[in-house]
């Protein structure tokens, strides 16, 4: 068994993380000669299936086991692994590989970095400062860009453990029906601000019970097939709503469905006017933590099954037009009245 | 008849702010030593492994660290702020007859305000950890702002530092010697290595090949102090199991930590110190000791009422500003972290404290530093220059001018805390 890789894009592979770390501390991690998978399933709310393509976050890639596809299946704790992560955004270069260190398999980031500050610099200051022929005590300082710069390697080691192909064969995508509206999301950080702003005004608002978790007001979410987007919390004391108008609602690709588009909900739904509409109830606190992925900047399209589920795909932009999709699922459930 | 008295001025104060957090860190209380020339802080970990007495002829007392920092914390030493402090007196009297021994540390602010604080301490004989120069024949020093770099990379959870040098390379490892299994390997801590070319150093002359080991948090705690400052460490050292001596000054202040190693415990180098030892090492690791001199450079000041004959005071040219922290010359580098911030999660439990904050919490609610302004202003045109004695300022800080008190009628402001909403028949 054998995985070894650069870090083509340390920026993308560190907010991917730090995302993902939001919703849970340990992730499934699925190596293969296609792709990189990262699958999250917490023990209560939004689970992710990211899917991301190789040349996206790694070059130079090479994977051996004795699998088929030459699979590894990883289990990985997500902290850390963005501790190490962030400890390379100076870096010039990083790479990681799958080792064993004292008997316990690691992935072993290994970050080339120039530090800011030579060790000799100081010296130069030390001896300057006192014999100034001007008598003002300017403090000398060095010009942090430059020739100065010196190497240090830093090595971080992540524990993970090996999964067999056994014990994660009965780990599915989950299967949801036909959506009923699908929506193109305005910015995200935008639809962040008002959702946490709109979680606070209600937990604050809220009958006091509020540090219990269950009695959290829902958010309602709700998209029509007419460029519309509805986001509302209500409790006793207030109820309140914000509208997005003009989004697109991307067309079917007739690949993608099993009946003919004319027969699919979402056309049905089009066909009922601006005024149909889906809705899904969910976790404030839960959606703050899903919409963390903004910081990634990619497309997201909501797609609404009506009472039951939202489904988010966060598709990334590729490094280069030919290669496969990077894309990220969220499968978000519907809570009922 | 005080028995020791000083003055700082407002930049020394900030240092002295700065030697007292870091201090803090190690102990939760500080002695303090004081000859004609010299202000000593000192601290020496619970366990004070290998003190020493020494003859007492000098001051000497001991005092709770965060009774200090206290005083000294929130406080501005920034000249341009209305409520900056603009010198410190630290007076104290020993109980001969009616004088109560106490530690007085008056702070002089803008507008006259002065803030007076009486603490206890408690007189005993200094203990200090022994070093060795001689016997340290290895010896190594460094930027404290390459070092304050390395320890960002160290993860939290960590226990030991090994610092090993071979073929031209040193290398820091922060780890644990925890070990886990089954499902906790998971939640094994990062195991961080960062390796230097021995040119990173400005001068390193050491064995190779020897595993010095020492606390990883006692490591962050010095080298968060002496990166606040562009200077240079100076490590010394002889064996593993035997002291390990960090050092470095800067324009009068100087620091030193002595910090017992553990033995070798991984590799072969260091036959003595066996494994047995090195446990026992562990557990009573560290000594800290932090001396600090600096002269009083308060030109203006009148002297205080009575000054100890035993400190000379000289008066120096004005310092240049301090230096700036390394997060600034970082955040030149990193423009994008900050803004990566606002996808985190809200972290609704914490801020939820069963009321929330409006816009506005109201005129009644305004922070302890604009009414103290208001305060300060107010005590201007009254005692013009008299200056006003705030004893144990805190209480007084919050106590209504009186021209607020003309109108009795509870005034219901704009906005104000849900708590406070008034039914117009609740009167």
């Amino acid at each position: 068994m054998r995985f070894k890789t650069s870090v083509r894009n340390i920026n993308t592979f560190t907010k991917l993380t730090a995302s993902l770390s939001s919703l849970g501390k340990v992730a499934w991690v699925r190596l293969d000669d296609d792709n990189v998978r990262f699958t999250i399933i917490p023990e209560s709310g939004t689970q992710v299936w990211a899917s991301l393509s190789i040349d996206s976050i790694f070059e130079d890639y090479t994977i051996q086991s004795a699998i088929e596809n030459n699979t590894i299946n990883l289990e990985l704790p997500l902290p850390p692994l963005h501790r190490a992560l962030k400890s390379a955004f100076n870096a010039s270069s990083a790479s990681i590989r799958l080792t064993k260190k004292d008997g316990v398999p690691v992935l072993s980031l290994t970050i080339i970095t120039n530090t800011i500050s030579g060790g000799n610099n100081a010296t130069g200051f030390l001896s300057s400062a006192n014999d100034d022929p001007f008598g003002e005590n300017f403090r000398e300082e060095h010009l942090d860009a430059g020739g100065r710069d010196r190497e240090a390697i830093v090595t971080q080691d992540i524990p993970v453990r090996v999964l067999t192909p056994e014990s994660v064969e009965g780990i599915h995508e989950p299967r949801v029906r036909e959506p009923d509206a699908h929506v193109l999301l305005p910015s995200l950080v935008q639809l962040k601000a008002v959702s946490d702003r709109f979680t606070k005004l209600a937990m604050a608002t809220g009958n006091g019970t509020t540090k219990s978790g269950a009695a959290v007001p829902k958010l309602e979410l709700r998209a029509n097939m007419h460029g519309s987007l509805k986001l509302s919390i209500s409790t006793d004391a207030l109820n309140i709503e914000s509208v997005w108008t003009g989004l697109e609602n991307p067309e079917l690709d007739p690949g993608q469905v099993d009946d003919a588009v004319e027969e699919h909900p979402s056309s049905k739904l089009r066909a009922e006017g601006p005024d149909a509409w889906s809705t899904v109830r969910i976790d404030g606190r839960d959606w703050g933590r899903v919409l963390s992925v903004g910081r990634l900047g990619g497309r997201v399209i909501a797609c609404f099954v009506n009472e039951h589920a939202l489904i988010l795909y966060v598709y990334l932009a590729n490094y280069d037009e030919s290669g496969e999709e990077s894309v990220l699922t969220y499968y978000i459930s519907s809570f009922s009245l | 008849m005080p028995i020791l008295s000083f003055s700082l001025n407002p930049e020394s104060l900030g240092r002295l702010h700065d030697a007292l957090v870091c201090l803090g860190k190690f102990s939760e209380s500080v002695s303090i030593e004081a000859t004609h020339d010299k202000l000593i802080l000192y601290t020496l970990n619970s366990s004070k492994s290998a003190p020493q007495g020494r003859p007492k002829e000098k001051f000497n007392c001991k005092i709770y660290n965060k009774a200090l920092l206290s005083v000294f914390k929130g406080r501005s030493f920034d000249p341009e702020k209305e409520t900056a402090v603009e010198r410190c007196d630290v007076v104290v009297e020993d109980g001969e007859g009616k004088t109560k021994s106490r530690f007085i540390i008056k702070i002089i602010c803008r507008h006259g305000v002065l803030k007076t604080y009486r603490l206890t301490f408690e007189s005993i004989p200094a203990m200090h950890a022994v070093f060795s120069k001689e016997s340290a024949n290895n010896k190594w020093s460094t930027s404290s702002k390459t070092l304050r770099e390395f320890i960002e990379y160290f993860g939290p959870g960590t226990e030991q530092l090994d610092i090993y040098a071979e073929g031209g390379r040193v290398s820091f490892t922060s780890y644990t010697e925890k070990v886990m299994s089954g499902n906790e390997i998971l939640k094994q801590p990062l195991h961080t290595t960062i390796a230097i070319d021995i040119q990173e150093f400005a001068d390193f002359s050491a064995e190779e090949k020897l595993h010095l080991v020492i606390s990883v948090k006692d490591f962050k705690s010095i080298i968060t102090h002496a990166g606040l400052t562009n200077t240079m460490v100076k490590a010394m050292y002889s064996r593993p199991s035997n002291p390990l001596q960090l050092s470095y000054g800067d324009e009068g202040l100087l620091s030193e930590f002595i910090l017992m190693t553990i033995g070798d415990a991984r590799g072969s180098s260091a036959p003595k110190a066996g494994r047995a030892s090195s446990k026992i090492a562990s557990k009573q690791p560290l000594e800290a000791r932090s001396s600090s001199k600096r002269t009083a450079s308060v030109a203006e000041m009148g002297p205080p009422s009575a000054v100890a004959p035993n400190l000379s005071r000289k008066v120096s040219k004005p310092s240049p500003p301090p230096p700036q922290p390394s997060i600034q010359s970082n955040a030149l580098f990193f423009p994008e972290a900050d803004d990566d911030r606002r996808w985190d999660p809200v972290d609704h439990e914490d801020e939820d404290d069963g009321e929330m904050l409006l816009w506005d919490a109201g005129a009644n609610h305004a922070s302890s530093g604009q009414r103290l302004q208001r305060l300060e202003s107010q005590s201007q045109s009254v005692n013009s220059n008299s200056g006003m004695n705030v004893q144990a300022a805190r209480s007084n800080e919050y106590e209504e001018v009186p021209t607020q008190r003309l109108e009795p009628i509870k005034q219901v402001a704009p906005t104000q805390r849900l708590s406070e909403i008034h039914g117009i028949f609740d009167d």
